[in-house]
């Protein structure tokens, strides 16, 4: 048993070192707030992704789709009439914007959907058949025209490609049956095809079927048309998704560490602190068991209020880190129709454990220590450094041989992104425990390179670090696995646009981007414009754009067709058969894009699969191509293969470039003239135009990965502080007696800068290394294995002055506190403490 | 715009038609609306639905018309809503008694006039609904489904020349030259074929075809009320040859019932001696028959007479209790005064309860003898209301 005194003189240790106990504090609130903000903002996104894709589609059993895309809506009607398949909807989608949110018009069958019981159960009893009555009518959900600021009865203005649609709230629903209402504008399916000018045209037909009723729809079928189970095409679209959550499980991991190291050198520090009083509790008869009830209580104490108020943190920051998120899915992946925010209790739990813990193993060794060591040691902490210089040999070795395992690790034939992650976390892990080593062989290198002609107070600090290299490696290895990060994520963004900035260049050729008016005109009509549009002085050259979602071996993939394309554009072939452009414009073969061609294990003159109107057809791959619009992959056909299999496709695009003679203006201008002369809309947008939104888009992409990188630099400065801090406080007495032999404040305050920037340079120099494998990870391993993309590495050489500058400062920072605790106190009071 | 359950419930019709409104009508706010049907108390939501006043922009059943055939078999689009209703008692070759209910229902949401401006082939102005019941007196066992549809782009409609009526795989289809009629319909149950041939001549309700409910409410409505009948049951892999006799019944109207009509009681009864009766009993609220209530006494040289309230004595012998507690009479007493005559009509299972989206009771009943307890015929009951 503890008894009641020393329970008091813990308390009063506490209160007396309350910068220290709030260090401990600190680190572990961030620690916890960073893990739960991270971990609660991928669980909402998660849900979010789950609830949207089941929202509509999760509550069937099947689903009819098009291999061109687009249903015939004639084949609905046959499904009732000739089968009798009752249990079935009709459904028509596309995404518009309203009032500068990103909706999905959905287009339904009230009637229909009596049979399915999955909206109709929501949309009450008025509103129903309201749809069918308002020829622009739409249902919101209440919350979601409240925010809208949107009544019942009020029109308002969307967008769908760029053209205004004219919508009138005929009702709103008072709740939702699931999240994804919330993103959802509901309509009658008449509205749908009228408003979205697809006329006969449905997307999907949502099935509920019996076994007899799918044998019966398997026979029937037309080859055009492909029955899919909806479990299983889920699958695919999360596993889709995943890979963007492990990208971010991946930097919270890291943070993880980097927040439990923290918490480690807090408590670590606090028990060292402590060593001379334990010592005089252990010579005083303080059993050792007592001795660890004792500090783990005391660790507890701290980490359990520290641990919630991170709670508290990571909830309000997870809050923003989810908004960035749900851009990045929607941007990326999928319509995401939720937005909703999930508190998860097993990322509060996690959190939670998290916190208290690792504060309690990091107090367990040194309490463990401290209970180990005789008493009169106990009392110098010399002790401990003893210990220390033994014991960083022993830990590199295991880090050595964790760089080791980790080669071999990397010789098993896996490709999986789990164990590119326990790959990642394990170097991280190795290279935390070669640092102390390499800190102190620095340190010893440094001295023996500086000492003809350096200071005293220079190899002064140069040893202060080696002596406390407890402390310092600690220091070192969070500060450089936090900057390695960074570094790494810099470099891997910075690769990444390089290389689709790249592609969209070469990709994206021409000067202006035309959109064919829905519903599509007769082949004819496309013919005659395009050859209109030909005559005209300040038009060069003209190439037009068939493309569509088509079914294939590999699901619904989008099918590209581009007419007239000039060799240039084509884009990089990555591996290809001989002559493979050659037998591609013959349409001898298909064209697929790199992360199709990753997913699916196919490589140039592999065969692949695509639904044609005569059924399912194998298609020699004459080539891969780099393409970052999809990261499921797209596939590419000449227009002579698309004739062929898929003559029904009308253009849906074309891309013009100027003429020599004239430019841009007055290309948009003939443009604009020309085409005011054809019916329906053309809407026009410049190719400059596209890049640039391309480019924004990737920017906010990685918009949440920069958040967490700044995050992760905050812990890690903590981190910095709080050991520089334990290093510098513990050297008072030192430094007491090097002002008492004659050292000025001024010389020690040097000294004490010295030994700060040391740290940071040592840890900015042992980051560089490591974040130039994270980076190449981050590259070849797992964002080939999580997208299938490969990219040029390029190496942004600013970043190296930065994260040494970024270093440094954390270090002057951290040099302060010190410095002034040093400068206020008489040499007397100072040497008095030791 | 008005909505379509404000439509409804201005529905002013006759009896059958009364059946149809509410049926959509609650179908629609229970189903969409998700609630539970409180069993105890239908009429409630049959109050709720009813009344109100004739609909702007349809066309209203107000005089006597002489209907047009076989154009009026066809749809009738100016009116809000009309239905087609058969009904028949069939045997098998060995004996076993089968009989079924059929009837498709159209329901206009949007009056003829309004403009349906959609660039869609789904823009309708009706609904569709339709209702198979098979009752297996063998085995007491009923078995029914129901369905919806929309008008457009074809799941569900009327045509003539020659009349094609159908709601998905249901279907009713004349021949070239008019009868017979070939009924088919499958479910996941049972399929039914069946081909009707009128034995005696069509009988044109109320006057001539023209059916006053109550003041300024009325409907068209005319009856084939007995049709000879063969055809194929498919039912548990088996297949069974079926003979015997249909009803067909068929109304179209604007209009719906007073508000203190809550239910009622409709009998079609065929007897062997080739007389037929056709009798609804309107109830108001305190459950008493009302004095619109009438029918028509079908004799077998093709006279047919009126029959008024004051000429029908109905007594309710013994009910049937259903698992939500409401009572529903299945034997009754019917003495058909002026002719002298008295019948016990028996359910031939007491449960042919209409699990539908509005319940309602309908199945068929065997007609006997008060005294020597002879079957004298067969025929269908509807009753709503309870």
């Amino acid at each position: 048993m503890v008894s009641r005194l020393l329970w008091q003189s813990s308390l009063r240790f506490m209160r007396q070192q309350y910068w220290q106990t709030a260090l401990s504090f600190i680190a572990i609130t961030l620690g916890v707030a960073i893990v739960v903000a991270v971990d609660l903002a991928n669980e909402s996104a998660r849900m979010a992704f789950d609830w949207s894709v089941s929202g509509l589609d999760g509550q069937v059993s099947h689903q009819i789709v098009a291999n061109s895309g687009v249903i015939d809506e004639a084949l609905f009607v046959n499904l009732r009439k000739q089968l009798g398949i009752t249990r079935s909807a009709p459904q028509l989608e596309a995404r518009i914007q309203c009032l500068g949110e990103s909706f999905s018009l959905l287009g339904i069958d009230p009637i229909s959907e009596l049979s399915l019981r999955r909206h109709a159960m929501a949309i009450g009893n008025e509103a129903m058949p309201q749809l069918m009555q308002q020829a622009n009518g739409v249902i919101l959900l209440r919350q979601t025209a409240d925010r809208l600021g949107l009544k019942t009865a009020d029109d308002f203005i969307c967008q769908y490609r760029g053209k205004p649609l004219q919508l009138k709230l005929s009702s709103t629903l008072a709740q939702a049956p699931n999240p994804a209402f919330e993103r959802l504008i509901i309509t009658d399916i008449a509205n749908a095809q009228h408003m979205l000018g697809r006329r006969g045209e449905l997307d999907k037909i949502a099935l509920e079927l019996n076994d007899a009723e799918l044998q019966a729809i398997k026979t029937w079928l037309p080859p055009r048309y492909r029955l899919i189970d909806t479990q299983r095409r889920h699958g695919g679209v999360s596993a889709m998704s995943q890979a963007f959550h492990h990208n971010l499980t991946a930097m919270s991991l890291l943070v993880l560490l980097v927040g439990g190291l923290l918490i480690y050198n807090a408590m670590t520090f606090s028990a060292l602190r402590r060593q001379r009083v334990i010592g005089i509790y252990r010579a005083l008869g303080l059993s050792r068991r007592e001795l660890i009830t004792l500090l783990l209580v005391e660790s507890v104490v701290v980490a359990v209020p520290a641990s919630f108020t991170g709670l508290a943190l990571g909830l309000a920051l997870s809050q923003y880190l989810l908004h960035l998120e749900i851009q990045t899915i929607d941007d990326l992946y999928f319509r995401l129709t939720v937005s909703g925010f999930v508190l998860s209790p097993a990322s509060l739990l996690k959190g939670m454990i998290l916190g208290v813990f690792t504060s309690v193993l990091a107090t367990l060794s040194p309490a463990m220590n401290a209970s180990r060591v005789a008493v009169i040691n106990l009392q110098r902490r010399s002790a401990t450094e003893q210990h220390w210089q033994v014991r960083y040999k022993k830990i590199a070795v295991i880090g050595a041989a964790g760089f080791v395992g980790l080669y071999l690790y990397e010789q098993l034939p896996t490709q999986g992104l789990t164990s590119a992650y326990i790959a990642l976390i394990l170097m991280v892990f190795s290279f935390c425990l070669l640092t102390p080593l390499a800190l102190s062989l620095s340190c010893r290198i440094l001295e023996k390179l500086v000492r003809p002609w350096s200071s005293i107070s220079l190899r002064l600090a140069i040893r202060g670090v080696a002596a406390g290299i407890s402390r310092s490696g600690i220091a070192v290895a969070s500060l450089a696995v936090a900057l390695a990060t960074v570094m790494a994520m810099t470099i891997m963004i910075a690769s990444f646009r390089f290389s689709v900035d790249t592609w969209l260049t070469q990709s994206l050729s021409g000067d202006v981007h035309i959109s064919m008016p829905k519903p599509p005109q007769d082949k004819a009509f496309h013919t005659a414009l395009i050859d209109d549009l030909r005559r005209l002085d300040e038009v060069g050259h003209i190439s037009s754009r068939r493309s569509f979602r088509g079914e294939t071996q590999a699901g619904r993939l989008r099918i590209v067709s581009i007419e007239n394309r000039l060799l240039e554009h084509y884009p990089p072939l990555l591996a290809q058969v001989d002559s493979a452009l050659q037998r591609y414009i013959q349409g001898q073969g298909i064209f697929i894009s790199e992360p199709l061609a990753y997913h699916q294990h196919l490589q140039a003159g592999d065969l692949f699969s695509l639904y044609t109107q005569e059924g399912l057809k194998a298609f020699t791959v004459l080539a891969i191509f780099r393409d970052y619009s999809s990261s499921r992959g797209i596939v590419s056909v000449a227009p002579a293969l698309l004739q062929k299999y898929w003559p029904a496709q009308a253009i849906d695009a074309l891309t013009l470039r100027r003429s020599e003679s004239s430019s841009y203006d007055e290309l948009l201008t003939a443009l604009k003239t020309e085409l005011a002369k054809q019916p329906g809309d053309y809407p026009m947008v410049s190719i400059r135009t596209i890049r640039e939104r391309s480019l924004a888009i990737f920017d906010r992409t990685f918009a949440i990965t920069q958040v967490v990188d700044v995050l992760l630099l905050i812990v890690a400065f903590i981190g910095l502080l709080s050991a520089l801090l334990a290093l510098q406080l513990e050297k008072s007495s030192e430094y007491a007696i090097y002002r008492a032999i004659g050292m000025s404040r001024l010389q020690l305050a040097a000294l004490i800068l010295q030994q700060t920037c040391l740290l940071g340079f040592s840890a900015a120099l042992l980051a560089m290394p490591l974040g130039f494998l994270l980076a190449q990870r981050l590259i070849h391993v797992i964002n080939r294995r999580s997208f299938g993309w490969s990219m040029e590495q390029v190496f942004p050489v600013e970043i190296l002055p930065q994260s040494l500058l970024l270093a440094i400062i954390a270090a002057l920072l951290a040099a302060i506190y010190p410095i002034a605790k040093m400068w206020q106190k008489t040499i007397a009071s100072a040497l008095r403490e030791e | 715009m008005q909505t379509l359950i404000p439509q409804i419930n201005h529905i002013k019709s006759s009896t059958r038609f009364w059946c149809m409104s509410i049926t959509i009508a609650t179908a629609l706010s229970l189903l969409y609306g998700g609630q539970q049907e409180s069993p105890d108390q239908p009429t409630l939501s049959l109050a709720a639905v009813l009344g109100g006043e004739i609909a702007p922009g349809f066309k209203t059943a107000d005089q006597v018309m002489a209907l047009q055939f076989p154009l009026d078999h066809g749809p009738h689009p100016a009116y809000r809503n009309e239905w087609w209703y058969f009904s028949g008692n069939l045997v098998d070759e060995q004996g076993l008694h089968f009989a079924y209910m059929l009837s498709f229902f159209r329901i206009a949401i949007l009056a003829p006039g309004t403009d349906l401006s959609q660039q869609s082939h789904w823009a309708s102005r009706h609904i569709w609904m339709a209702h198979i019941a098979l009752s297996d007196v063998a085995n007491n066992r009923h078995l029914q489904q129901e369905r919806f549809s929309r008008g457009q782009p074809g799941m569900a409609g009327v045509t003539i020349k020659p009349l094609t009526l159908w709601l998905d795989n249901w279907q009713v289809k004349a021949s070239a030259e008019g009868f017979p009629w070939q009924i088919s319909v499958n479910t996941a149950d049972f399929s039914l074929q069946l081909q009707i041939s009128p034995v005696k001549a069509m009988v044109l309700q109320g006057e001539r075809g023209f059916s006053q409910k109550s003041p300024g409410h009325a409907s068209y409505y005319y009856s084939y009320p007995r049709l000879q009948t063969s055809g194929t049951l498919k039912l548990q892999g088996k297949q069974h040859q079926l003979t015997g006799l249909s009803w067909f019944d068929r109304e179209w109207s604007s209009s719906a019932l007073g508000d203190d009509q809550v239910g009622w009681d409709w009998f079609a009864l065929q007897l062997d001696d080739g007389n037929d009766l056709m009798y609804y009993q309107l109830r108001d609220t305190q459950g008493q028959a009302q004095a619109s209530s009438q029918g028509k006494w079908m004799q077998t040289d093709g006279t047919n007479n009126t029959i008024r309230p004051k000429e029908i004595d109905l007594q309710v012998l013994r009910y049937w209790r259903d698992e939500s507690g409401t009572n529903y009479p299945v034997q009754w007493s019917l003495s058909y005064k002026t002719r002298a005559k008295r019948w016990i009509i028996t359910a031939l299972i007491d449960d042919q309860l209409m699990h539908t989206a509005v319940k309602y009771w309908e199945g068929a009943v065997q007609i006997t003898d008060p005294d020597s307890k002879k079957i004298l015929g067969r025929g269908y009951l509807e009753m709503t209301g309870y």
